[in-house]
Order: C-alpha cells, then sequence, then structure tokens
C-alpha cells in the first residue's frame, strides 16, 4: 500500500470516529488514541524522518494537513456534544410552569427604595398637596420640544451649555425635564400646575459628580396674575416642607431662554449660599410655542435636581452610586 | 472671565466697596461670581534696591555677585540673570520674604506646589551665601515672566529701599465668572461692561464714557471722523457680498514702535489672565478687555495689495494662525485676507505671516463684527476658541467697532508720542441695523414682577441702565381708560445699542433689568389667588407605586440603571436590536442603543451583585424604547420613539433548590426560585388587575410576538420558562435564567418582566362583596396520571368543561405531584383537591359523588388515567 493511501485512510478512519463519538467522554478517549502521545496521528508524524528526503517534504505537508482537519472536526464535534449535553441536561432540569404552586422568595432582611424614589415620592406628595398634577413626558425627544419650543433655535450658543446625546434618526435624549413643559402646554388648557419628575441625558463625561444621566423634576404653573413673588411664595413653601424649616434663600439672576426673568434660587447652608434650583416667568414666546396668548396668560416653572437634592439630603458622595445597582448601596435605604 | 476691581476703579467709584460687597453685588444683580481672588502678591515684601558693582563668580560661570544698596546698607548676592546691568534698580527679596514658587519643590519642611507663595531663605550656591535674591516678574507674581530680572525702570532714585507696592500699587481683587453665565451678555465681556452695570447699581457715574465712540449716534458718528491722520492710507476695507460679517473697520497707523509695555498694562493682563508680550500685541488685548470689541493689529508691511477684504475661504484653502499650527480651511469659514492670502481666520486668530514683530514699524488695527453662529461653526469646526471668538459668538453690537479704534489710539499717543494715524478710517458697514425699540407699560413690569415701585423708580432703573425711555401722551390715554384705578401709562423703551443685538427685545426683558436691579431679594412672597383644584392623579403613577411598595415589603430592593443598552450582550442574550433606538455619539461603541428590555441589563447587575452576596433580589421600574413608534404626526406632537414601562424583577439565590423550605409541596423537585418568584408576581397581579392569570410557556402559545413577550429568547431557560397572560393579554414574561448564557450568576436566578402599561390598559377594579359562606364546603381529592412533559394546564382546562357548569364548585387546589414507582416511566401523578359548597345548604354526600363520577368519566374519556 502506498503511503498517501495510508494516509487517506487514516484520514477517513479519524474523521468517521470523531463523528461518530458519542459523548464528551467519549471524544475525550478517542482524542487521546489520534492526538495523544501515543496517538496513531501523533505516531505518523513522528515516523516522517524514515521517509526518504524526496518524498518527506510533501509527506509532511499532507500530514499536517489531516492533523490540522481532524483536529477542527474535534472542536466543532465538542461543540455539538457540549451543546446537546446542556440541552439535556435543561430538558431534564423540565418544570411544569403551569403549577399552581403558592410560594414566595426567601429574601434575607428588609427591601429598599431607591433614594431617588424616596425624594421624588415625597416632592410629589407636597406638589399634589398644592395643587399641582403630575405629569409625563417622553424621555426620546424631538428638537423641537426639547430646545425649539423652549426658545433655543438651532443656532443659539444655549445649546453648547448642554451636550446633547442624538439618535440616529435625528431625535435626541432629553436634556431637562423642561421638555415637559412643552407636552403639557400642548395636552392641558390653562390655567393649570404641573410637575414632572424624570431621567434627563448630558452627553458628559462621568466622575464623582458628573453622570450623563440623572434625574430632575420640573414644575411649571400658567394662570392669568403669575408674579416674581409667587415664584418665591411656592419655592419657600416647597423649601420649608423638605427641610421642615424656613429656610434662608436668595434670588438671582440665571440664564435660561425659556424664562424671562430667569433666576438661581441659591439656600443658605453651612454658612455658604448653594446653588438649589432654577426657575423664573416663563418666556412669553414658550407660551405662544404652546398655543398660548401670553397677553391673557402668564407663568413661572422650575427645575429641581433631583440627583443633587439626593446626594445632599443622604450625604452621598459619588453621584455614579445612584445608578450603579449595588445592593451594598441600595440596601441603605431600607 | 477674569474682573479687576482696580481696572474697574478707572470707570467707577468702588474705594468704599468691600470685597464681599462686591462679589455680592456682581452675583445677586448681574451674573454669578464663581470665586474672588485677593492678588495677595509678594510685593509688599519687596524691596527696591539699586546694582552698584558686579563681579563674576569665581567658580561658577553664569553667576554674578551683585553688590546693592537699599539706601541704607550695602550687601551682596548671587544673581544668574543676563539682563543685570550696573546702576539698574531690582526687587529684592530677604530671608523671610515670600515669592511664588516657579516649581514644585521642598522649601524647608514644607511642600511647595508651581504657583503657590514659598518663603525666601538664605541659600549658599557654589559656596557663596546669598541672604536672599533679586526676582523675576513670575517670583513677583505679576506675570508668568522669568526670562530675567524684573527692572522697573525709575526716573529717580527715591523709590529705592521703599516696597515695590510703592510702584504696582496696592494688592487687586480679582473676580471670576464662569463665561457660560455670561451666554447671553455680549455687552459684559469687558471692564467697560461690568462698570455700566456697577455704575447703574450704585447710582454712581461713570468717569469716563467709552459709549459716547459707539457711531449709532451722531455724535459718535463725528468722533469716527476725528480719527484720521496726514497722507492717505495706503488700505481700504471691504466685506464679500453675502459674507457673515456685519461691519469692518480700520485704522492705519505709521511710526509705532515694538517695545515693552508699561508696567501697569502688563500687571493688569497678567491679572486677568493674559499674556503679555509686547506693546503692540498687548495694546489690542488690552482694550478688548478694557472695553469688550476684540480687533486685532497687522504688520502693514506684511500686507500686500492696497486692501483687505472679509470673505469666506476657499474649501482647503492653507492658513497658519499666531499659534503656529496650519490648518485647512473649509467653504464655510470667514477669513481676512488681501489680494493675494487669507491674513487671519476672521473672529477668532490672526495669521502668522503678518503678526507684529521687533521691527515692526506700521499697523493696520483691525476692529469688525462677525456673525455669531458663522464664528461658532469655524470654532468648532477648528477645535480653536479664543478670546475674540467667545465675545463674537455672544453676538457683539456692529457700533462697538469705533471702540476698539478710538481706546486703541488714545492708549498708543499717549505711550508712544510719536506715532501717527495714516488717513482716516476704513469703514465698511453695509447695513447698519435699526434701533430696538420696546412698547411697554410701567404697570405690566410691576404685576410681573409684584412690587410697588412707581413709574419713576422704574424709569430710573432703567435709564441708570442706558436704556432710554419716551413717555407716550398720558392725557391720550387717560381719556381711553379713564375709569381705570391704576393709572396704566404705556412708554417706549429705546434699547442701548450695546444690549440691542438678542439680549433685550421684549417687555419680558425689561422685567428682569427692573427686577435684578431692584433687588430680587425686596420682592415678598405672595401666596397666588387661585381656583382650589384638586391635582389630578395619573393611574399608571399609582400601579407604580402600589408594585414597588408591594416588592420592598417582600424584601427586594429598587434599582435605577442606565437607559443605554450593551449591545453585544443584549444580542447574546437573544433580543433583537432591529428597532432598537441608536445613537449617533455614544459613550462607549457599545452603548449604541437605548435598551429595549430592562431584563440584559438587570441580568449584569444580578452578576456584578453575585461578587458580594448570594442571594439577590431586585427589581427596577424603568422604560425601554424602540423607533418604530414615530407616527405622522404634525412636528409639534411628533412622538420620537416608543417607551415602554416595564417592571423588571429578578430573584437569585444559591439554595439547593430541593430544599426549599417554603411553601411549595416537598414532592415537587425543582424549580424552587422559579416558583417562588412566580408566587409573588401572582400576588403583585392579584392585587392591580381583574382577570386570570395564565402562565404558558413559550413554545406553547406564541402570543403577538412583536409585543417583546412570549418569544423564547437565548437568555431563558427553555424547560423554565413561560408568559404571563391575562385574560388573552400577554402582559410578561418569567423565566430562570439559562446556564447557556454564561453569566457568573447564582446557581439559581429567576427574572420576571411585566408590561405595566398592559396593566393599566386592564384597569383596576373593586372587589365586591361575596356573602360569607353560612354552611361549611366539602371537598373531594383525586389522583391523575398524565403524561411528565404535559402541563398541568391542560388537565385543569380539561376538568374546567365541568366544573365550570357547576354552580356548587368554588376551587380547586394541588395538593401533590409525584414521580416515581409504581407511576410508569414519564408520566406523573397530579393529586387535586376539589372544593365545593352551597349558600343554600350543606351538600350531600351523594351531590359530591355524582361531581365526581362526572370528572372521572371526563378522564376516562380522555388521554389520561386515573389513579385507583
Amino acid at each position: 500500500m502506498s503511503e498517501a493511501q495510508d494516509l487517506t485512510q487514516l484520514r477517513n478512519s479519524s474523521l468517521a470516529a470523531v463523528s461518530a463519538a458519542a459523548n464528551l467522554a467519549a471524544l475525550e478517549e478517542l482524542r487521546i488514541q489520534l492526538l495523544g502521545k501515543k496517538g496513531s496521528i501523533t505516531l505518523a508524524l513522528k515516523t516522517l524522518k524514515d521517509i526518504p528526503a524526496e518524498n518527506r517534504k510533501s509527506v509532511g505537508a499532507e500530514l499536517n494537513q489531516l492533523k490540522n482537519s481532524v483536529e477542527a472536526a474535534f472542536a466543532s464535534r465538542e461543540k455539538v456534544l457540549s451543546l446537546s449535553q446542556l440541552g439535556e441536561r435543561l430538558a431534564r432540569e423540565a418544570i411544569d410552569v403551569t403549577l399552581p404552586v403558592d410560594s414566595r422568595p426567601l429574601t434575607r432582611g428588609a427591601g429598599s427604595l431607591h433614594p431617588l424614589t424616596r425624594v421624588q415620592q415625597e416632592l410629589e406628595l407636597i406638589f399634589r398637596g398644592l395643587g399641582f398634577t403630575v405629569v409625563d413626558g417622553p424621555e426620546v425627544e424631538t428638537d423641537y420640544c426639547n430646545f425649539e419650543a423652549l426658545n433655543v433655535p438651532a443656532t443659539h450658543p444655549a445649546r453648547d451649555m448642554q451636550d446633547t446625546f442624538w439618535t440616529s434618526g435625528g431625535d435626541l435624549l432629553r436634556t431637562h425635564t423642561s421638555s415637559i413643559q412643552v407636552r403639557a402646554l400642548q395636552s392641558m388648557k390653562p390655567p393649570l400646575r404641573i410637575v414632572a419628575p424624570g431621567r434627563v441625558y448630558r452627553y458628559e463625561r462621568m466622575d464623582a459628580s458628573h453622570e450623563h444621566t440623572f434625574y430632575q423634576m420640573e414644575g411649571m404653573m400658567i394662570d392669568k396674575k403669575v408674579t416674581v413673588g409667587h415664584v418665591i411664595y411656592f419655592m419657600r413653601t416647597l423649601l420649608r416642607e423638605i427641610f421642615g424649616f424656613e429656610a434662608k434663600i436668595r434670588l438671582r439672576p440665571g440664564y435660561f431662554p425659556f424664562v424671562e426673568p430667569g433666576f438661581e434660587l441659591d439656600i443658605w447652608f453651612k454658612n455658604r449660599w448653594l446653588e438649589l434650583l432654577p426657575c423664573g416667568l416663563i418666556h412669553p414666546r414658550v407660551l405662544e410655542f404652546g398655543g398660548i396668548d401670553p397677553n391673557e396668560w402668564q407663568g413661572f416653572a422650575f427645575g429641581l435636581g433631583l440627583s443633587r437634592l439626593v446626594m445632599s439630603r443622604f450625604k452621598i458622595d459619588d453621584i455614579r452610586h445612584l445608578q450603579g445597582g449595588d445592593l451594598r448601596f441600595l440596601t441603605q435605604f431600607s | 472671565m477674569r474682573i479687576s476691581k482696580s481696572w474697574l476703579s478707572d470707570y467707577v467709584d468702588l474705594d468704599d466697596i468691600s470685597p464681599e460687597r462686591f462679589e455680592d453685588l456682581i452675583t445677586t444683580k448681574v451674573a454669578e461670581v464663581d470665586d474672588i481672588e485677593l492678588c495677595a502678591l509678594p510685593t509688599a515684601d519687596a524691596i527696591l534696591v539699586k546694582v552698584l558693582e558686579l563681579r563674576p563668580h569665581a567658580q561658577k560661570t553664569g553667576l554674578q555677585i551683585v553688590k546693592v544698596s537699599d539706601g541704607k546698607n550695602q550687601f551682596e548676592l548671587a544673581c544668574g540673570a543676563t539682563n543685570i546691568k550696573l546702576g539698574v534698580v531690582a526687587a529684592y527679596l530677604a530671608p523671610g520674604s515670600r515669592y511664588v514658587a516657579l516649581q514644585s519643590a521642598e522649601a524647608g519642611e514644607e511642600a511647595v506646589s508651581a504657583g503657590t507663595l514659598a518663603p525666601v531663605t538664605a541659600r549658599e550656591i557654589s559656596g557663596f551665601i546669598s541672604p536672599g535674591f533679586l526676582a523675576s516678574e513670575a517670583e513677583l507674581g505679576l506675570t508668568s515672566d522669568h526670562s530675567g530680572l524684573f527692572l522697573p525702570e525709575l526716573t529717580n532714585d527715591t523709590l529705592i529701599g521703599q516696597s515695590l507696592s510703592e510702584i504696582v500699587g496696592p494688592p487687586d481683587i480679582i473676580i471670576v465668572i464662569d463665561n457660560k453665565s455670561l451666554t447671553h451678555r455680549p455687552d459684559l465681556w469687558s471692564h467697560f461692561g461690568f462698570a455700566r452695570e456697577l455704575s447703574a447699581i450704585l447710582k454712581r457715574p461713570l468717569k469716563i464714557d467709552q459709549d459716547r465712540f459707539a457711531d449709532c449716534s451722531v455724535a459718535g458718528k463725528e468722533r469716527l471722523q476725528e480719527l484720521r491722520g496726514e497722507a492717505r492710507s495706503n488700505f481700504s476695507v471691504r466685506i464679500d457680498p453675502l459674507t457673515p460679517c456685519a461691519r469692518f473697520t480700520a485704522l492705519e497707523i505709521g511710526n509705532v514702535r515694538t517695545v515693552a509695555s508699561p508696567l501697569w498694562m502688563r500687571f493688569r493682563l497678567a491679572a486677568v489672565g493674559a499674556g503679555v508680550r509686547n506693546l503692540l500685541v498687548d495694546l489690542s488685548n488690552y482694550v478688548m478687555c478694557d472695553i469688550g470689541q476684540p480687533n486685532h493689529a497687522y504688520d502693514a508691511d506684511k500686507l500686500s495689495g492696497d486692501y483687505l477684504v472679509a470673505r469666506f475661504a476657499s474649501s482647503g484653502e492653507a492658513f497658519t494662525g499666531l499659534d503656529g499650527i496650519p490648518r485647512e480651511l473649509a467653504s464655510e469659514d470667514l477669513v481676512i485676507a488681501t489680494k493675494q492670502t487669507a491674513v487671519a481666520l476672521a473672529g477668532v486668530i490672526g495669521g502668522q505671516a503678518s503678526a507684529i514683530q521687533e521691527s515692526t514699524s506700521r499697523v493696520l488695527l483691525e476692529s469688525a463684527t462677525f456673525d455669531p453662529v458663522a464664528i461658532r461653526h469655524t470654532t468648532k469646526r477648528h477645535s480653536l476658541r479664543t478670546d475674540a471668538s467667545n465675545r463674537f459668538e455672544k453676538s457683539q453690537s456692529p457700533y462697538s467697532p469705533p471702540l476698539a479704534l478710538h481706546r486703541f489710539w488714545q492708549l498708543l499717543s499717549e505711550l508712544q508720542p510719536q506715532a501717527r494715524i495714516v488717513g482716516e478710517v476704513s469703514n465698511s458697514f453695509p447695513a447698519p441695523p435699526a434701533a430696538v425699540s420696546i412698547p411697554f407699560s410701567y404697570q405690566l413690569i410691576r404685576d410681573r414682577l409684584g412690587v410697588e415701585l412707581g413709574d419713576l423708580g422704574i424709569k430710573e432703573i432703567l435709564e441708570g441702565l442706558r436704556f432710554t425711555i419716551e413717555e407716550n401722551n398720558i392725557e391720550e390715554n387717560n381719556i381711553e381708560e379713564n375709569n381705570s384705578e391704576e393709572e396704566d401709562n404705556q412708554a417706549i423703551c429705546h434699547v442701548p445699542y450695546h444690549r440691542a443685538t438678542r439680549d433685550v427685545s421684549i417687555a419680558a426683558d425689561l422685567v428682569e433689568e427692573v427686577g435684578r436691579i431692584y433687588g430680587y431679594d425686596e420682592i415678598a412672597q405672595q401666596a397666588p389667588l387661585i381656583v382650589s383644584e384638586p391635582a389630578r392623579r395619573d393611574s399608571l403613577r399609582q400601579v407604580e407605586d402600589q408594585l414597588r411598595e408591594a416588592l420592598r415589603a417582600t424584601g427586594f430592593s429598587e434599582c435605577y440603571l442606565y437607559s443605554f443598552q450593551d449591545t453585544e450582550f443584549a444580542t447574546r442574550a437573544g433580543f433583537s436590536l432591529e428597532s432598537a433606538v441608536r445613537l449617533q455619539n455614544p459613550i462607549d461603541a457599545n452603548l449604541g442603543c437605548l435598551r429595549v428590555s430592562l431584563i440584559p441589563g438587570l441580568l449584569q447587575c444580578v452578576e456584578r451583585n453575585f461578587r458580594y452576596t448570594d442571594r439577590i433580589a431586585l427589581f427596577e421600574l424603568g422604560r425601554a424604547y424602540s423607533s418604530d413608534g414615530s407616527a405622522s404626526a404634525a412636528v409639534q406632537k411628533r412622538i420620537a420613539a416608543q417607551e415602554r414601562r416595564l417592571l423588571t424583577i429578578a430573584w437569585a439565590s444559591q439554595d439547593d433548590e430541593t430544599q426549599t423550605g417554603s411553601l411549595l409541596q416537598p414532592e415537587l423537585k425543582s424549580g424552587a426560585a422559579f416558583y417562588s418568584l412566580l408566587g409573588l408576581v401572582r400576588d403583585l397581579l392579584r392585587q392591580q388587575v381583574p382577570g386570570k392569570l395564565n402562565v404558558l410557556p413559550a413554545t406553547i402559545k406564541l402570543n403577538n410576538p412583536s409585543h417583546g413577550f412570549g418569544v423564547l429568547r437565548n437568555w431563558m431557560h427553555p424547560h423554565r420558562q413561560a408568559c404571563l397572560d391575562i385574560e388573552g393579554v400577554v402582559i410578561g414574561v418569567i423565566a430562570e435564567v439559562s446556564p447557556a448564557l454564561g453569566l457568573e450568576l447564582p446557581q439559581r436566578s429567576v427574572v420576571c418582566e411585566i408590561d405595566l402599561d398592559a396593566i393599566r390598559r386592564l384597569g383596576s377594579k373593586d372587589p365586591l362583596f361575596q356573602p360569607l359562606p353560612r354552611f361549611p364546603d366539602s371537598f373531594f381529592e383525586m389522583s391523575i396520571i398524565m403524561p411528565n412533559a404535559e402541563p398541568y394546564q391542560n388537565l385543569a382546562e380539561l376538568l374546567a368543561l365541568d366544573l365550570q357548569t357547576l354552580p356548587v364548585f368554588r376551587r380547586s387546589e394541588v395538593l401533590a405531584v409525584y414521580e416515581g414507582a409504581p407511576i410508569p416511566a414519564g408520566k406523573k401523578s397530579v393529586s387535586v383537591k376539589f372544593v365545593l359548597g352551597s349558600d343554600e345548604r350543606t351538600l350531600a354526600s351523594d351531590e359530591l359523588k355524582s361531581v365526581e363520577n362526572m370528572l372521572i368519566a371526563r378522564i376516562v374519556g380522555s388521554s389520561y388515567e386515573l389513579r385507583r
């Protein structure tokens, strides 16, 4: 028999044996037989040196090719077998999911609500007491609702102030809950009082005090006569309810294209002024965008930084904890 | 922006204003002060000394021993600076005084970092002990110049021995304001701009009025024409049609010299953070910081031809700016060019080739107004922001360029009396904008602010801010509205040029002007008179709050996870991202789309927590997003994506699943984790929605696959999964996590996801009272043998055919499921208890028997058999 015939036979018998291996154990046994130290393919390779030099090169190449294809066959058979073995295991584990079993998870210790939930629920309660309806809006927003109708046209430098995530469809992830003002003006009729808590996004690098995902609560009141004095009243009331005492506050000019005049509200805390929330009288153009006559109606709006409030409330030093999902963090709020 | 109080004092008297009051006034009435710096420079410590003798150090080349006099004593110091000369005056720092450290170092026992004050000590240098040293400008904190000694050129020697602060003035106060806080105020990008505000706030006059040079007035126009000299200018300027350049002016000045700037100018520039180079360059910067208008001085001898033009760059046009970086321009970039070549990237940076040099003797001073949007795009395109571009982006007034020409010339002619203007101002101003006037009513301002402030008070505030008020004829108003109790006087407010570019355009803007100067602190809180109406309640929010409270009470913890989807993992878990909302600019390439389900994120969260704990009970209430939601609504009301509100719960433990210790029947050998989460979910749903919950494996019933549930996905254990169905509506999915997913999870991890919108749509129903049973219930038990693989549900449905028709049937309970001898292999025995009862009587035993027989007949007629 020629060497070529030998090799062909070896190849065919090896491949046949591999594909016939019934399980992983049999396959491993076969691997030792063929490719182990004393395996037939290994031995064939060892005898190369006895082959006459003129044939050695071509036989060697063929042998190597044979070894490679057998190894490939092993790999694919192993995959098939382990999958079917897993499949068998899963099948053995089958349960009747329709059984009306009455049972509960054996949890350990008390559960917890997320600190953002706790603060948000508290604020919602305060505002509902003041006659504000809690509303929602989409997180994937149109440029129109997030910018345009809030008096931030495409060329406005304020767009730089809020680096934005854009979707491939040309929409965006809302950069503030103020977009809900626009949605509310479209769907509700004045007079109205709303608050809108929610998740907002900024295209920002993360560190202990910066997040690309955080929470705000927008508030808005529209009525026949709204004054800066009213803004101060509601903000004072809110802070009294949150802190339980009359906090010392100040309003100072702050620029937001959708309010005029616009303010930053600072609170006196530990001997210094802390920036707490932006607010202002709703810009007449924003009312017009919402189809409301600014000569007849006015309003005020404010934006509470919920994440920031939560962090100072519970003395959380790293904003990334809020969305980290770490039980060691979460269960502290049980 | 850094603003120097001493610089402001050129314009307004601020001597009696303390640093605290200064900061407070600016913050509460103008813009938030980020920081206030008291420039405690070591200038008071430095003593002016005269150099008497110089001799080289014996060993060390380059080092000299300097004998100096402070007027009383003479002493020797070591000095390595090359600009030291006999007879000059230098600043001496004795041991014990302090200097600005230039590098981080160990000073004695303390570590000193660069830029902070360090103590001067006597130091030995190659065998010579120097008692202190002669300082550079940088070491004195005056500028960043450390190339040589600071050598003030004194005209007489009377100051020798005195403190350096005698010539550089007392320490200045610098306020630092974030540029973002000034986005809306193009007029505040200069000292004069802040001086205008302080003049209005403090009701103090401006000592120098730079606004008189604005040529929106006749007088301003005349003043611009007075800027002229002998001969004809060698240059004219023009603006190419359609170029976003509102105005282009230039002034040629000859017979100038490039020298160092005077000390006071260098100190001021250093104090506000500007670099210091030479007089001509420094002047340009100084003028910008002083009056706000960016400007640029070209070496006129480097400009070819006889004109400069503002034009668009040609695509690919090469330009090298003062920063030495060659750039390829885009056709949207704006340049200033000679006939041959671009000499400035307009409004952003001057060109290297025409920069001021030692040899410069003739300058062309450009002062122009460029379109804010065009400038903004150019700065973004080339990632190049400068003090000039920052100002142009905010909409500078086109009436401001003359201010820069006047100020530059005024300062230059004082410092270099030999300088001469050549010809006249070259001025291209194709379309001067009309003045902005706002009709308003005094009452509207009072109403919006909620204050009682008279017309005169309002007028005084606005005029203090350089608005002018034109009263309407009051009599006419009175005739029209003679009934009104309050006089509602109408007037017209003319906006000053520096506020008219965008900032102030409507009456609401005037409300803000009056409010901030009047003082927001002066406005009293005021409860509104409103119609009392209860707040409406959102049913979804109620559902969410009840669910999270119920889960918390069961020991689950609420988490908030990110909306961005790990696309690789989600795909591996078997979620199609075909309709996912994709991002153009994700934070990370693998977080390229928004989550289509909360499950992948929660699974990864369980895996992270498994490093610390082996019993994990988590849930999230959140949204999943898909892009198939954009209906064809009008632009205004369009919804950008479909957002589903989901509740996703994960329960994972290392418990051996046969040792449940729970209410689970011990006969059930496996599935404890699955059954227990399912039991909890059953409870949650019972509290929310009427209707019976059906639990169906996805392989049996494929319901509305677009919904997202009812599909067997990779993450699910194929034999431990089900979709949750309430009266034909699939509302969720529950499954054990498949080990094939390859996560490091606890032994058994079960996840359930529920669509809250579906729950809300199903609605809740008040329970209706049922009379309490007056007669005891009866029951009987049966064991039925059925194929192992067949779900109990099939049996339940079969028996329901009869049971549903029986008014006495109350309920059935599964008591046990048994496999093994004597039950044949592949089969299981299910024991069921049937409870029957009536409100009218206790059921007789034959009544029970007939029901039992009916069920037996049904079973015998089926593929199941009765276990006897």
